[in-house]
């Protein structure tokens, strides 16, 4: 015993002189030394949440509609019910707290939260009294000056300051143990903390005892913020391999005392072999001498639900090889004790361990170890918990300010009505807009870009295309419609929302393809398979568009001033429908070279456009096409005040090969448009149908000869 | 006891210290991790003597430092031979990932050098014949597009299902559309289905968007699931800041 505190001095001073440092640490009172009997246990719970994502209410912005299966509110309540069950507890968040949601982004990025305030899911993460947090990728998404404020710390990188006084954070300690500045070499937020807490124990002969622990978390962030945030990043900060931080510190935080030492570790499971760049680095944390493991960043579920009718343990968990010793069921890796509680607050991880107080130290008793992701229908595989009342009253303001926002004015007039219904038809009042965006993005990107690949692609023209993506598919009502009744005589100021009715996916990013003539004739062959084959000898009534499903894959091209133009041939089969593709006066020939603005979805083979996989791609953007469109509409309005059909919403690229039928061809659409039809000079359309189908669509008929 | 061992250790330490300083034992070699993290500081921190270390490992002939220090050479246009020349010469020693940047250089040229095509698919096939997902996948869609090569689906469809079966996410999105249209493979609806869920599962944003397109309105081989379209577009939404240029 004796001998044993002598050295655990010796080595805390060298521990101490040995790091030194701004950012090191400052080490916790010492826990009073209480006479604690041999044999006293002490059972405590280690709760995790991680990848909230700025989910606090169970509200979906992107859908506009409460969505009870995630959120904070109700994570609350599991940790209520954990902390009941668990008397000894620690709650701890395995970080990607601040990005995913409308509230987020507008928190950040909109009307950026000031430093006298506090982030909305902080809020109620305070409320909630977590013990500590770590650090996700997604922290690093809106830049190290915010990241500072609303951390309220000093990262000690040059340019990087953080307001005066103290600003609205977290009332918990946050760690971050693999990241260092560059220019300083040190931690740019505090490696590691001890926690000290006093905790019910139970002596050997069944007496209750308070025992002081020292909880000591770590926090780990996949090296490829890099990458995926470099321009944030590079220059200003290092990130290491987890392996190597852990084993840097673990000692360390032993030595001053660490009686449990937890790491908190923003990656998923890759049994693959070690090295320090790989994104998914958690399995080689259980060697370095940690007790438990709390894991996040892919979403998942670990260990198996224990509720009735759980999902079944992930694939990319069961094909991990017997050898790695991952026990999916009873939530163990390499024996360390080990959760994911999938994420927006959906589960909740409890690790509860037993400490047996032998030969002067805490050791854990792994047979007692219990661990659980617990979901929100965890009492009977059913019903779903209630939200805690006490959450939403918090970010109410921040709440609801988040969905008025979408209401507001863009600061754009327009004087015609921009919809998808007759988009199958020619109209392409909805979509050019669209198109000429991509392309200002596209010009403006090569223009700019220092990258001597990329700007030696100037001569090439750009062009766009993009699709009507809300027609029908999800039924008779789903059709973009922004601005009706917009005329030159009453134009309409268009809101915030209106850029996401036009460019439907706010998940997609812009991206550009470099092709040939060749392969934009086949681009646009596959986006005319949309049409049934007409047959002009056919009496009876044809669909020209016989099923919407997958109408987001009708791309229309477009090229400024209306200079690229096609015609399509719908009584062909498909594969052989296109003609008299031109560009600038002049038929395209098949090695001629094309810039293609595009989506992510379409470069990266979305589609099974022929040749477009992913391997033409040139332009990977960071910056999602929605935001491209409201930038456009944003910089028309503040150029002239407006768009207009002349230039924004009339020029048709593309028409039908004239073809007299014999029988009716029609068009299904939204009813009730006809004079729409009409007054946009959409002249193929001649009439609409009294009734609607079974469906609620109106049956247009479509006169192919004009 | 444990003072003794502690002190016994210590000596052995300064024993082996100046040993290695007379030169009478080299100390051994650093492992792969040990050079890697050399290789990010150079990267992440511009670190002159990191470099300096990876230069002098890279000439003892260690292939780990050798890629590495191509790698690092690849971004500056001026050490475009020097960085081929350290990537081939690891990739002849067996190492998989010096193979595949060495196929990449090849592959997209650079302003002033032609694309190479051709010349890179050995290097490609090596790397995936060593298990390089990627690598895989690049032969297959330089197969399914005819590029250094004549075009060849069924050999395309080879590749992928070889990189898919490595876990590349885009691979599987590839591989689930040729199923789909029977492209260099037979038609399978069900097969296509299953990697299309794979590749979305691992986070490929084309397959997370098809997905939940798909659940959206439901088909043949599901039903119309909302609630999992809505969430498989907020995943996708929320990611899009990370998955941007991760594939």
């Amino acid at each position: 015993m004796k001998i044993n505190l002598v050295m655990l001095a010796a080595m805390a001073t060298a521990g101490l002189v040995g790091c030194g440092g701004s950012s090191t640490p400052a080490t916790p009172a010492a826990p009073a030394a209480p006479a604690i009997p041999e044999g006293t246990t002490v059972t405590l719970a280690l709760l995790e949440t991680t990848d909230i994502h700025a989910n606090v209410m169970s509200y979906n912005y992107y859908a506009l509609a409460e969505d009870t299966t995630l959120g904070l509110e109700r994570t609350s309540t599991l940790v209520q019910a954990a902390r009941k069950e668990n008397p000894n507890n620690v709650l701890l968040d395995d970080g990607d707290v601040i990005q995913g949601t409308l509230l987020g982004d507008l928190q950040a990025v909109t009307k950026p939260v000031a430093c006298s305030d506090t982030m909305a899911v902080h809020k109620a993460m305070n409320a909630m009294k977590y013990d500590g947090g770590g650090f996700g990728n997604h922290e690093f998404n809106y830049g190290l000056p915010l990241l500072s404020q609303i951390t309220n710390t000093d990262f000690g990188i040059p340019g990087i300051t953080k307001p005066a006084g103290t600003c609205g954070s977290p009332a918990f300690p946050l760690v971050l143990t693999n990241v260092t500045g560059v220019s300083s070499g040190k931690p740019i937020v505090q490696p590691y903390a001890l926690l000290p807490r006093t905790f019910a124990a139970t002596t050997p002969d069944g007496k209750a005892l308070n025992v002081n622990l020292n909880i000591g978390i770590m926090s780990f962030v996949p090296p490829q913020i890099l990458e995926w945030d470099a321009k944030n990043l590079s220059g200003k900060v290092a990130v290491g391999g987890v392996q190597e931080a852990a084993k840097q510190y673990v000692p360390e935080m032993r030595t001053k005392g660490a009686d449990l030492v937890v790491a908190l570790s923003h990656g998923g499971l890759d049994a693959s072999g070690y090295s320090p760049k790989m994104e998914n680095g958690s399995y080689y944390l259980t060697t370095t001498g940690i007790d438990a493991l709390l894991i996040g960043h892919s979403h998942l579920i670990f260990p198996k639900g224990k509720e009735t009718g759980a999902a079944a343990l992930d694939a990319s968990f069961a094909s991990i090889p017997a050898s790695a010793n991952v026990d999916g069921i009873n939530g163990f890796v390499n024996n360390v004790p080990t959760v994911m509680a999938q994420s927006w607050g959906r589960r909740l991880g409890i690790i509860k361990m037993t400490l047996n107080y032998t030969g002067g130290k805490w050791v854990v008793q792994p047979t007692k170890t219990t661990v659980e992701s617990r979901g929100f229908k965890y009492t009977d595989g059913t019903t779903n918990v209630a939200a805690d009342p006490a959450i939403a009253p918090l970010v109410a303001t921040e709440h609801n300010a988040t969905i008025a926002y979408a209401k507001q004015p863009l600061g754009v007039t327009t004087d015609f009505e921009m919809s998808a219904y007759f988009a199958l038809v020619g109209d392409v009042s909805a979509i050019q807009l669209v198109n000429q965006a991509q392309i200002d993005y596209v010009k403006k990107f090569i223009a700019n870009s220092t990258d001597a690949t990329i700007s030696g692609y100037k001569s090439i023209p750009v062009i766009s295309c993009s699709a009507p993506f809300k027609a029908g598919r999800n039924g008779s009502s789903d059709f973009t419609d922004v601005a009706p009744g917009a005329s030159a005589a009453a134009p309409i100021g268009l809101q915030v929302r209106n850029p996401g009715d036009l460019y439907l996916y706010s998940n997609n990013n812009l991206q550009a393809v470099k092709i040939k003539g060749s392969d934009l004739k086949n681009w646009l062959e596959a986006a005319a398979k949309q049409f049934g084959q007409i047959d002009p000898t056919k009496t009876t009534e044809q669909d020209l568009v016989p099923s919407y499903s997958t109408i987001y894959n009708y791309d229309v091209f477009y090229a400024e001033g209306n200079a690229l133009t096609y015609q399509i041939d719908v009584t062909k089969p498909a594969g052989s429908r296109i003609v008299n593709l031109t560009y600038q006066g002049k038929a395209v020939a098949d090695t001629d070279d094309f810039i293609v603005a595009t989506n992510d979805y379409r470069a990266g083979g979305g589609g099974a456009v022929p040749g477009i996989d992913g391997s033409k791609t040139i332009i990977k953007s960071p910056d999602a096409n929605q935001a491209v469109v409201s930038n456009y509409l944003i910089a028309q309005g503040a150029a002239t005040g407006k768009v207009t059909l002349a230039n924004n919403g009339s020029a048709r690229s593309w028409s039908f090969v004239q073809t007299t039928t014999a029988g009716p061809v029609i068009l299904r659409s939204a009813p009730g448009h006809l004079a729409l039809a009409q007054s946009s000079g959409i002249k193929n359309i001649t009439a609409e149908s009294s009734t609607t189908d079974a469906n609620g669509f109106s049956k247009y008929s479509v006169d192919l000869s004009k | 006891m444990e003072r003794i061992k502690n002190a016994a250790s210590l000596t052995l330490a300064f024993i082996a210290c100046v040993a290695a300083l007379i030169g009478c034992q080299s100390p051994p070699p650093p492992t792969s991790a040990e050079i890697e993290t050399v290789s990010m500081a150079a990267v992440q921190k511009n670190d002159v003597k990191a470099e300096r270390r990876l230069r002098d490992w890279a000439a003892q002939g260690l292939p780990v430092a050798q890629r590495e220090l191509g790698i690092l050479y690849e971004s500056r246009p001026r050490q475009r031979d020097e960085a081929m020349q350290l990537l081939e010469h690891a990739a002849n020693t067996g190492d998989t990932e010096a193979a595949f940047q060495l196929a990449e250089m090849l592959r997209t040229g650079a302003p002033g050098i032609a694309a190479a095509p051709a010349k890179a698919i050995p290097w490609y096939e090596q790397a995936a014949q060593q298990k390089h997902a990627k690598a895989a996948l690049i032969l297959g869609m330089l197969f399914n597009n005819g590029e250094g090569t004549k075009a060849d689906l069924e050999q395309g469809a080879k590749w992928l299902a070889m990189s898919s079966d490595l876990g590349n996410p885009h691979a599987m999105f590839l591989l689930s559309n040729a199923y789909r249209e029977g492209r260099g493979v037979a038609q399978n609806a069900r097969f296509a289905r299953k990697l299309l869920e794979d590749s979305a599962e691992h986070e490929y944003p084309p397959a997370i968007q098809e997905l939940a397109m798909t659940v959206e309105t439901g088909d043949a081989l599901s039903g119309k699931d909302t609630l999992r379209a809505d969430h498989l577009l907020k995943e996708a939404n929320e990611h899009r800041r990370n998955n941007w240029n991760r594939f």
